[in-house]
C-alpha cells in the first residue's frame, strides 16, 4: 500500500483537529495507492475509543473501482491494532486497516484475520 | 417490497448482488425475511434480538439507532447495510473501573488428571481490588444509578466479610458515595485494613453470629437511617448479570468446549450468571458448586444446610453441589501455588479441589474453575505456611472466604 504525502498530511491534520479524541475515517485507494481521505466522525468522541461515522455512500466507493482502508489514530500508543481494534474488526476482517500514532506521526497498515494481525508494507 | 443496498463486504452472502429486495413493514420483519432467504446474511446482520454489533443499518439516510431501531417502518424506503467500525487505543485505561473484568483464563496442565482432560482457571484475583466482587460491585452500583434508586447524597451500606466491601469501596470512592460496611469481627485483618484504606467506615458484628449476624445488623442500621442504601448482593439481580455478561461470556468466547464449570457457592451470583451463559454455548455443561461443610464459619462460600438460601440462587440450576472441608480447601490453595505458581485465596482451593475431583470423572473434556480472589488477603492466616497438622485447629473459628 502506498499513501502519498498529501494523503498522509490529511490524516495527520485530521488527527490533530480531533485531539484529544481519536480521529477516524476511510482512505480510498486505487491499485494500492491512496487517492483521497474521507474524514469520518468519531461517534464515541473519546481519547480511547472510536466509532466510525461516515457518509454511507463512502462505503460503496468500491463499486467505482476504489479499495477502502479503515483509518484511525492512537493518541499515545504505537500504531499497532489494540485488543479493542482486533475484537471489533467485524466485517472488516482481512481488509486494509491503517493506524496513525498522533504523537509521533508513525503510520502503519495491517490486516486482521481470525484475531491475527499481519502488518502490510506501506510506502 | 423494500430495496436493500448490500455493501461489498456482505455481497458474498447474497450471491454477489449489489442490492436485494425484501418484504416487511418494519426493519425487524424485513431483516427476518432476508435472513430466511439468505441465511449467511442473517447470521452476519442479526444477533439475538437485535442488529449485530458489526453492522450499521440506515433507513433513508438515517441510522436506525436514532430512529426506532428494529421497529423503524421501512416500506417505500431504501435500506442500507454498512460495516460498523469501532476500536481504539487500549494502553491507557480511563478509569480503574474500566479495568474490571477480562481476567486471564489460564490452563493448569500440572493439576489436570491426564492429557485428555484440560483444566483451566479463571483468575478473578486479577481484577483491580483482587477479587471477582469488582464485577458485582460495579454492576450493582451502576444498575442502581440507572434505575434512579441511587442518587447523589445517599450513602451505601453492605454487610460483607471483605471482598464485596473492598470492591464497593473502590466503586463508591470513584463515584462519590460514602460507604459503611458491616463486617464480622473474625474477618482477616488484611480485609478490614483494606476496607479502611479504600475509605469505607467499618462497623464490626459479632463473630459468633457469622454472616447472618452482619446482615441483621446492617438491616437494623438501614431501617434507622433513610439515607442508607443497601445493594444487597444476595438478592440483587445485577450480581448474576455481571457474571452472565462478564465472567461467563469471557469463558464462552475463549473456549470451544466446556464440560464442567466449577465456582464457589457464596451469593450464587457466579454460578447462576456464568453457568447460564455457558449453558447457552455448551448446553451439556455441568455447573458445579463448591460448598463449605455445614457449620463452618464461612462467608464467601456458604453451606446451604446452614439454612439461608440467597434469593438470587436457584439451587435447581446447579448440576452438582460438593462439600469441601477447610483442610481440603487449604490443600487446594497450596497445590495451586506449589504446582502452578498461582497465588490464590482459600475459596479458590476449594474450587480447585472440586474441579480436580470432577476432572477425574471425565475420560476427556474441559473443566473451568473460577478462582474468586488472590492470596494477598490471607497472608496472616497461616494457610500458606503452617504444617498440615496445625492447619485444622488454626482454621477453626475464622472467616476464610
Amino acid at each position: 500500500m502506498v499513501i502519498p504525502a498529501e494523503v498522509r498530511s490529511a490524516l495527520v491534520e485530521h488527527a490533530e483537529a480531533e485531539r484529544p479524541n481519536e480521529a477516524c475515517g476511510l482512505i480510498a485507494l486505487r491499485d494500492g495507492v491512496a487517492e483521497r481521505y474521507l474524514p469520518g466522525r468519531n461517534a464515541s468522541a473519546s481519547p480511547y475509543r472510536f466509532e466510525l461515522e461516515v457518509d454511507p455512500e463512502a462505503w460503496f466507493l468500491e463499486d467505482e473501482g476504489f479499495e477502502l482502508a479503515v483509518f484511525h489514530s492512537h493518541l499515545s500508543s504505537p500504531p499497532r491494532p489494540s485488543r479493542t481494534d482486533i475484537e471489533n474488526i467485524g466485517l472488516w476482517e482481512g481488509r486494509p486497516y491503517v493506524i496513525l500514532n498522533a504523537r509521533t506521526g508513525d503510520l502503519a497498515a495491517f490486516q486482521i484475520t481470525g484475531g491475527q494481525v499481519t502488518e502490510k508494507s506501506l510506502g | 417490497m423494500t430495496r436493500v443496498r448490500i455493501p461489498p463486504t456482505l455481497r458474498a452472502e447474497v450471491g454477489g448482488a449489489r442490492e436485494v429486495e425484501g418484504s416487511g413493514r418494519t426493519l425487524r420483519e424485513l431483516l427476518d425475511d432476508l435472513a430466511a432467504r439468505f441465511p449467511g446474511l442473517g447470521r452476519q446482520v442479526l444477533d439475538g434480538d437485535g442488529v449485530a454489533p458489526y453492522v450499521n443499518v440506515y433507513v433513508g439516510s438515517e441510522d436506525v439507532r436514532t430512529l426506532q431501531g428494529l421497529e423503524t417502518p421501512v416500506e417505500g424506503t431504501t435500506v442500507i447495510l454498512l460495516p460498523a467500525m469501532a476500536g481504539g487505543e487500549q494502553t491507557v485505561t480511563p478509569s480503574i473501573l474500566e479495568a474490571v473484568g477480562s481476567t486471564p483464563l489460564v490452563e493448569l496442565p500440572r493439576l489436570a488428571p491426564n492429557g485428555r482432560v484440560r483444566l483451566f482457571a479463571k483468575l478473578e484475583g486479577h481484577n483491580p481490588t483482587g477479587s471477582t466482587k469488582d464485577r458485582v460491585a460495579k454492576a450493582m452500583v451502576e444498575a442502581a444509578e440507572a434505575s434512579g434508586e441511587l442518587e447523589p447524597g445517599r450513602e451505601l451500606l453492605e454487610p460483607t466479610s471483605g471482598n464485596t466491601g473492598i470492591s464497593l469501596a473502590m466503586v463508591a470512592k470513584l463515584k462519590g458515595y460514602p460507604l459503611t460496611c458491616v463486617v464480622p469481627e473474625n474477618a482477616t485483618p488484611e480485609r478490614v485494613r483494606l476496607l479502611e484504606l479504600y475509605g469505607a467506615r467499618v462497623v464490626p458484628s459479632p463473630a459468633s453470629e457469622g454472616s447472618n449476624g452482619a446482615v441483621r445488623l446492617a438491616l437494623r442500621l438501614a431501617a434507622a437511617d433513610p439515607r442508607l442504601f443497601m445493594l444487597n448482593q444476595y438478592g440483587n439481580v445485577a450480581n448474576p448479570r455481571a457474571h452472565y455478561e462478564g465472567t461467563g461470556a469471557e469463558i464462552a468466547q475463549a473456549l470451544d468446549r466446556v464440560d464442567v464449570l466449577v465456582a464457589g457457592l457464596g451469593t450464587g451470583g457466579t454460578l447462576m450468571g456464568a453457568g447460564e451463559r455457558l449453558r447457552e454455548s455448551f448446553p451439556d455443561v455441568v455447573v458445579a458448586a463448591a460448598e463449605p461443610l455445614q457449620g463452618d464459619l464461612v462467608y464467601g462460600l456458604r453451606s446451604l444446610a446452614d439454612g439461608y438460601v440467597p434469593p438470587i440462587l436457584d439451587v435447581a440450576r446447579l448440576d452438582r453441589k460438593i462439600l469441601v472441608t477447610n483442610e481440603e480447601s487449604a490443600a487446594g490453595t497450596r497445590a495451586l501455588l506449589e504446582r502452578e505458581a498461582i497465588f490464590a485465596g482459600v475459596s479458590s482451593g476449594a474450587v480447585l479441589h472440586v474441579a480436580r475431583r470432577l476432572a477425574d470423572e471425565l475420560q476427556e473434556g474441559v473443566v473451568v474453575a473460577i478462582l474468586a480472589d488472590g492470596g494477598w488477603k490471607y497472608l496472616s492466616s497461616g494457610v500458606y505456611d503452617l504444617p498440615e497438622g496445625e492447619l485444622a485447629p488454626a482454621m477453626e473459628d475464622r472467616l476464610w472466604w
